[in-house]
């Protein structure tokens, strides 16, 4: 039962850090190396993995010493683990990844001041246990990586007719311009954000359909029970440590259950 | 928790950050021990390679120089089967996108022979006319002296700061006046 519980946690941290807590998508962090380093899939790989190895080991390490830090310094103590672990990985990138230190340049060293970092940092991994924020570290990278990659794709489709530079279209193929440029980066990012969003309104409002519905069918059965069976569902928000909106997700359909009962007590 | 005030506190945090530092620094002195050898390995390679694709396999010998611009990085003396062959003039030149960084071969008739870019960050499909084409780049072989467009080389429509950027740095290369006299073991 534990087990379970846990892993349902755990694939709950997935999915929130890809899809409904996504850094770029839906936090909208760490715009500017988005807009600047998209231009082709081998790119969006490498500074998606430099940008989760740096998340990972920072949040650990401020995980570690979420205790130790006294809190009118946290913001300069998490700086400079960050820069130290940035500054690290710089210098393992000069050393083994030439070609992407050539392509990434100076968006490397501008990790330091990547909002999503700070951010995990401050939200989450002083907060929580080592592990958790370990974990956090690797989904929001995956995340993270995810977003810049589908926007290089298509930047680099349409710019360059490529994929991770393997030509597609032959020599003839003339790119839009405009694509590989920042201009094309912001509107291919606003019209992604825009779709993304919609998507998860769309699959927001169909779990909750498909909970009413089973809340009603339960509700049919007998009032008493319903709404224990309710209130165990604000217990389990609760235990799970479920956010405000969860809880308040939790005690609208109570409200709808109870509604319903009404409805058919009238009747 | 309850904040303790006063000057215990003061010292707890100087002394806190203190260590925070001291351990980042460790690690980063770590990271540069085991670095920093390959890096410049690297950086010598990517030389290497810039004045071997402008002179063929030659030996290179970095000598002292005199630059007014402030473009000139260093100065290569490259030998060919144990004969002086020229020079090679590192230069970062400042470009739409940043700087860009390629090599000026002189031969030892004082004129450009061949350039070689190491890196550049100018825009695709514009600032690259300049930079990754070798054909334009070969334009500036043959020529000596003081360089400007519409004189021997031209700059290319749209890519005016790219074109420039080249232009500024072979100019600084030759401006630097280089002969076979500063290359002390040619007798």
């Amino acid at each position: 039962m534990k087990k379970t519980e846990k892993k349902n946690t755990l694939s709950k941290q997935f999915r929130d850090a890809l899809f409904y807590q996504n850094p770029i998508l839906v936090q909208l962090l760490g715009m500017c190396s988005t807009l600047a380093i998209t231009t082709s899939c081998s790119n969006a790989i490498g500074m998606g993995a430099a940008v989760t190895v740096v998340l990972t080991f920072s949040n650990i390490l401020i995980s570690l010493l979420r205790k130790l830090i006294p809190n009118q310094i946290r913001i300069a103590a998490f700086i400079v683990i960050i820069s130290g672990f940035v500054t690290a990985v710089q210098l393992i990138i000069k050393a083994y990844f030439q070609s992407l230190d050539a392509s990434l340049g100076v968006f490397i060293p501008l990790i330091v001041v990547n909002c999503i970092i700070l951010a995990r940092a401050e939200a989450y991994a002083s907060k929580n246990a080592v592990i958790p924020s370990a974990l956090d570290g690797i989904f929001m990278g995956i995340g993270y990586t995810g977003a810049l990659l589908i926007l290089s794709a298509v930047r680099e489709l349409a710019g360059y007719g490529s994929f991770f530079g393997i030509s597609l279209f032959g020599d003839d193929f003339v790119g839009i311009q405009m694509f590989v440029l920042p201009a094309g980066a912001f509107i291919l990012l606003g019209v992604m954000i825009a779709i993304f969003n919609r998507l998860l309104a769309a699959h927001e409002a169909h779990e909750k359909k498909k909970n009413n519905a089973a809340l009603t069918t339960a509700a049919g059965a007998k009032s008493s029970e319903t709404e224990s069976a309710a209130e165990n569902e604000i217990a389990g928000v609760r235990e799970s440590g479920g956010s405000d909106a969860a809880l308040k997700d939790a005690c609208g359909k109570i409200g709808d259950a109870v509604e319903n009962l009404s409805e058919e007590d009238g009747k | 928790m309850k904040e303790r005030s006063g000057f215990g506190t003061y010292v707890r945090i100087a002394l806190t950050l203190c260590i925070i530092t001291a351990l980042v620094g460790a690690l980063l002195a770590g990271v540069n021990l085991l670095t920093a050898d390959r890096i410049e390995e690297n950086n010598r390679k990517a030389v290497n390679e810039a004045v071997a694709s402008i002179f063929g396999e030659c030996s290179t010998d970095e000598i002292s120089f005199s630059d007014d611009t402030g473009l000139v990085k260093s100065v290569y003396a490259v030998e060919k089967a144990a004969d002086f062959a020229g020079f090679c003039v590192y230069v970062s030149s400042n470009g739409y996108g940043g700087a860009a960084e390629f090599m000026v071969g002189i031969g030892t008739d004082g004129k450009v022979s061949g350039i070689s870019v190491v890196s550049h960050s100018e825009t695709p499909n514009i600032g690259t006319k300049v930079f990754d084409d070798p054909e334009y780049l070969s334009g500036y072989e043959g020529l000596s002296g003081t360089l400007s467009f519409g004189n021997g080389v031209d700059a290319i429509a749209g890519a005016t700061r790219s074109s420039t950027a080249l232009l500024n740095g072979v100019n600084a290369a030759l401006a630097l006046g280089l002969s076979q006299d500063d290359y002390p073991s040619v007798s």
